[in-house]
């Protein structure tokens, strides 16, 4: 479930589904967080992340 | 089928979104827009539409553009294979809609535990610092967090492989 949500989370990023947005927005404002910039993201990317596969399909169940 | 002229006015508001939200330096977010609009127009005859729709194809070359521009900036890291072979995704969980019923099924969860989630999975937050935002202690976190993800299991009921938390 983690993986499926950093996903849709990314998604979100591309796609900006409003009501999501709403929800995301109303956290970062209880808690004072601001989004990620650059040198925040140079960390992320430089530990890696996962392909999503274009032309597989893969209907798994997690453990 | 749509032509590049048309994906080009569908997508480039979202693509350059995306690159945005990661990419500070605008005239390289610029360039990082372009280059996925060529890959597009070279793989626009390959594409697939059974297997993918285009604007999950359009993200997936978006995604992998931005993450090869920080493999380039830092060209003395080395990436961990198995994160990047890692994770698949059914693409077709990969819409407005799947995202919509993310947004439902949070809203359908206690505050603390949807805090929990938004900020461990869209800000990447470790939950020793989002004990620390939310004044909490990190077994309380612990146990939310875990509690947040059986209810959204449940409720989303997701199809999903890989590794789990």
């Amino acid at each position: 479930m983690g993986n499926t949500l950093e996903k849709l989370f990314d998604y979100q990023r591309f796609e900006g589904n409003r009501d999501l947005q709403q929800i995301i927005d109303s956290v970062h404002a209880k808690y004072g967080v601001r989004e990620l910039d650059m040198s925040d993201m140079e960390t992320v990317y430089a530990a890696g992340i996962p392909d999503i596969p274009v032309n597989k399909k893969s209907k798994k169940q997690e453990n | 089928m749509p032509d590049l002229e048309q994906i080009y006015e569908a997508y480039h508001g979202k693509v350059m979104g995306y690159i945005r939200a990661r990419v500070s330096r605008w005239a390289d977010a610029e360039d990082l827009c372009s280059e996925v609009f060529e890959k597009v127009q070279r793989k626009l005859d390959d594409f697939d539409s059974s297997k993918a729709s285009v604007s999950t194809w359009i993200f997936t070359i978006t995604r992998n553009t931005v993450i090869d521009y920080f493999r380039r900036s830092k060209p003395s890291e080395e990436l961990d294979e198995n994160l990047s072979d890692g994770v698949e995704l059914d693409e077709d969980l990969l819409n407005n809609e799947t995202l919509g019923e993310l947004a439902a099924a949070l809203r359908a969860l206690p505050d603390e535990m949807r805090d929990i989630i938004v900020l461990r999975y869209y800000d990447g937050k470790p939950l020793t610092e989002i004990a620390e935002l939310m004044g909490l202690s990190y077994g309380a976190v612990k146990l939310r967090h875990q509690s947040a993800l059986a209810k959204l299991r449940m409720r989303m009921q997701a199809p999903v492989t890989g590794q789990e938390d």
